[in-house]
């Protein structure tokens, strides 16, 4: 637990960050990029979308960070069958102690500060619907009353890559609400013996809370007070812009496979995912090298692929790869400058 | 903040010299290779300008390229930019220059951007890349360029004979340039005259724009053809002129002095003042000169004669009116002649011009010439012309010059002077470079000054010969004034005649000019 006092300075931010991560690090096994990924989104107000297949530990992840931070934890399986109401919560009819009766609201499961949508792409359009609402607006409306959800807030969803028969696909513009897809790999030959040990042994190692909510509250707000430099932001720009294929700087493989680039969320995805990552770097401002880090977890579930690419198997990461390389920083200008 | 700026500075400072050191590799390679194609240049055709201007490339280049390297503009935000790539410190310094004042963060962000320039230097921030390869091309480029520049040059005969060939041309035509300008310093001259001072300087102009010797000394021939005033006309004229002049000048006409001219327009202005028995006298005076004029300028000729008659008739306005136009046939003759001799001054001039320059040519010439017609040789080493009996063969080259003469050789076409005598030439030839039977022309006045034939292969004039006729020695029967009509109608027709070489017509020219001198 850290010392809600002292003047949260970028090199403190680091420490905090880091030390939540070690805490990850007693029950998660590697996944380093995911962990990284999913504090991110924590640090910025944004919400997670992980692809992976399941057992890798998802939910186990998120409970765990929640320990590590110390705020509440949801978990919503999304079945078809799920109801609106059982996201955000229904009026229940209650009967006091003198007698009388009254409608008495129940808190849905994303009334936490950290929420496992597992499977999203299981429930119906309609219940999708509801938690993303809750997620844009970071409030639910439910009796002709508003109510505000706890900060911070987080919405981890999940989506089964196999299994795809019968489900409902989040469409493009519901992907564009979540700040990262993070891919959730197969763990290596090494990270499954330690994850057997610790998984199927008796003790387990506690998780302490370094953070707690208010000091993620600052430590969100330090996040967007990063500067950013004006040719960091034009270079969030020119690779936006380059995953367009009517784009002059647009590689060929964009203009071939691309039906659509990125939205103007994908900048702002690449920004505030750079300042958490300037941040958890102990550094006070944000580099061109920020953005390329984030530029796939950022924009990976904003590229609209077409056919062509499917058929070539080409994937949105190979796209943004050669968006990266296509597309430069602003350099020195002179000849002979490194 | 110091720190850094110190820093940025130092690093802007590397920035120059390291966009020198990257354009210089990149135009090592290419500069390299234009100094060897200005050199093959050279040894491929016999111009001279080639390889120095291989040397002015390389010179200028690296000026150039150091040069500029003080106009690069190397802005401070180039620099932090260069120095955050250089050193991997994520934009450190561009973030300090822009978020110096930043109201959360200016203070982290200056503190380690201080860091980073308190601990690095500019060398770490701008490594030069070296790219050895373009060095090693460049090198070897210019190694072969050095090598082919100091070694033999197929090309350097031809060079030398090219320049050898421009310095006689340059200095021909300033030779033709100062005749141009004596003409044009003339006392108020002529259009005629201006028009030949112009065409000496077109072809100066014209020679300096050539570089074949034989095309020089052809054009220059034809120049000095196309110059000469006809000869014939301007001799007579010129004696007559010049024998009016000469004759007042021995006997003025009463109460005139000064030239033919004045003196004429003198007394035509003092004529009421004479008695009877004067105008008498100047009538037939004047009847006189009317006589001598009668070949060369007729329109004196016949004012003159008018004058004299209208004298007798007592006609003293129709006298004046006639001397006046006297006068002034004097002076259009007067006028003529300074024309004629400009004229053979510039074709003078261009002939020794294509003398010197046939004689200056390299390599050997040969010429043949039949009978009567005069064979030249040119080309410098020998020259060689042959002729047969009186043919003239003078052979233009450097060097020795011999010919194969039959007939009598010497003094044989030596004019004599005097008479009907056998004008026996034993001419001594002393050729340098001309044929040994130029024609040996006898020197009537025997004094110091020599005639000179043609040119010598260094340029300058010398005798061919003197010829000493009995007929000086001898005395003649048969007086000058006869003898002279006959001499100058040989000598006209000479003039005439275009196979004469322009300097054998102007020695004929001279020396009757001095003949002129001798009959009053």
């Amino acid at each position: 637990m850290t010392d809600d006092r002292r003047p949260l300075t970028p090199e403190l931010y680091s420490q905090i960050a880091h030390a939540i991560e070690a805490e990850l690090a007693k029950v998660i096994v590697g996944q380093q990029d995911l962990v990284r990924g999913v504090l991110t989104c924590l640090l910025c107000e944004g919400h997670a979308l992980l692809e992976g297949v399941p057992g890798l530990g998802k939910t186990m992840l998120l409970r765990t960070l929640a320990d590590a931070v110390d705020v509440e934890f949801s978990r919503v399986q999304f079945t078809p069958d799920l109801m609106p109401a059982d996201i955000v919560g229904t009026q229940v009819l209650e009967t006091r102690a003198d007698g009388s009766r009254d409608f008495e609201f129940r808190p849905g499961p994303v009334f936490a500060n950290l929420v496992l949508a597992d499977e999203i792409n299981r429930a119906t359009p309609k219940t999708q619907s509801a938690l993303l609402e809750a997620m844009q607006e970071r409030t639910v409306t439910a009796a002709g009353q508003t109510r505000h959800l706890p900060r911070p807030f987080l919405v981890m969803a999940t989506q089964n890559p196999l299994e795809m028969e019968g489900t409902y696909p989040l469409p493009e513009a519901q992907l564009d609400r979540f700040l990262l897809k993070l891919h959730v790999p197969l763990p290596p030959a090494e990270d499954l013996v330690q994850i057997l040990e610790r998984t199927t042994g008796g003790a387990t190692q506690p998780v302490t809370a370094a953070a707690n909510a208010a000091t993620l509250s600052a430590m969100v707000e330090l996040t967007r007070q990063v500067p950013v430099a004006d040719h960091v932001m034009r270079y969030a720009v020119d690779i936006v812009v380059a995953t367009h294929r009517d784009s002059a700087t647009a590689p060929a493989s964009v203009a071939q496979y691309v039906r659509f680039g990125s939205s103007p969320r994908g900048a702002q995805a690449l920004i505030l995912a750079g300042k958490a990552t300037a941040l958890l770097d102990g550094r006070p401002n944000v580099s061109v090298d920020d953005l390329t880090t984030v530029a796939a977890a950022a924009l990976r579930h904003r590229l609209v692929l077409g056919y062509e690419a499917v058929a070539d198997g080409v994937t949105a990461d190979s796209i943004v790869s050669e968006v990266l390389t296509a597309v430069r920083p602003e350099g020195a200008g002179i000849r002979g400058a490194p | 903040m110091i720190a850094i700026e110190r820093f940025l500075r130092a690093v802007q400072r590397r920035l120059r010299l390291g966009w020198l050191i990257a354009t210089t590799q990149t135009a090592v390679p290419f500069i390299a290779a234009g100094a060897l194609a200005l050199v093959l240049i050279g040894w491929v055709v016999p111009w001279a300008w080639p390889e120095p201007s291989a040397a002015v490339l390389v010179i200028v280049s690296i000026i150039a390229m150091v040069g500029a390297m003080f106009f690069v503009p190397v802005t401070v935000e180039m620099a932090a930019r260069a120095a955050d790539r250089g050193l991997g410190v994520k934009d450190a310094f561009s973030a300090s220059l822009q978020f110096r004042d930043h109201e959360r963060f200016g203070s982290e962000i200056q503190a380690r951007a201080e860091r980073f320039a308190t601990t690095h230097s500019a060398s770490d921030a701008v490594p030069w890349t070296r790219r050895p390869r373009r060095w090693i091309a460049a090198a070897l480029l210019a190694a072969i360029a050095i090598a082919l520049a100091l070694l033999a040059n197929p090309q350097d005969d031809r060079r030398a004979e090219a320049a050898a060939t421009a310095d006689v041309l340059k200095t021909e035509a300033e030779e033709l340039a100062d005749t141009a300008q004596s003409i044009r310093d003339l006392d108020d001259p002529t259009q005629a005259e201006l028009a030949i001072a112009a065409e000496l300087e077109r072809l100066a102009d014209e020679l300096q724009q050539l570089d074949d010797l034989t095309e020089a000394e052809s054009l220059l021939r034809d120049a000095s053809q196309t110059l000469a005033p006809d000869s014939s006309q301007m001799f007579s004229t010129k004696a007559a002129v010049q024998g009016l002049n000469r004759s007042l000048e021995a006997q003025p006409l009463p109460g005139a002095s000064g030239d033919a001219a004045d003196q004429l327009d003198q007394v035509a202005a003092n004529l009421d003042d004479l008695s009877a028995d004067e105008a008498e006298a100047l009538a037939e005076r004047l009847e006189a000169l009317a006589a001598t004029q009668d070949a060369g300028n007729a329109a004196a000729a016949g004012a003159l004669a008018d004058a004299a008659t209208a004298l007798r008739d007592g006609d003293s306005a129709g006298a004046q009116a006639a001397l006046g136009e006297a006068s002034e046939a004097q002076q259009a003759g007067e006028g003529q002649v300074r024309e004629g001799q400009v004229g053979e001054a510039g074709s003078a001039a261009a002939a020794e011009a294509a003398d010197r320059v046939a004689q200056s040519g390299d390599g050997d010439g040969d010429g043949d010439g039949d009978s009567d017609d005069s064979g030249s040789g040119e080309g410098s080493g020998s020259g060689s012309g042959e002729e047969s009996n009186s043919g003239s063969g003078s052979g233009q080259g450097g060097g020795s010059a011999s010919g194969d003469v039959t007939g009598a050789s010497g003094g044989s076409n030596a004019v004599g002077q005097g008479g009907q005598g056998q004008a026996q030439g034993g001419g001594e030839s002393t050729e340098v470079g001309t044929e040994t039977d130029a024609p040996t022309l006898f020197n009537p006045g025997g004094d110091s000054e020599e005639i000179f034939p043609t040119g010598t292969s260094n340029g300058e004039t010398e005798t061919t010969g003197l010829g000493q006729g009995p007929t000086i020695a001898g005395g003649s029967q048969v007086p000058l004034s006869d003898a002279i009509g006959e001499f100058e109608r040989q000598a006209v027709a000479a003039l005439g005649d275009p196979s004469v070489p322009p300097s054998q017509r102007a020695l004929v020219q001279r020396y009757f000019d001095r003949l002129a001198g001798l009959d009053s």
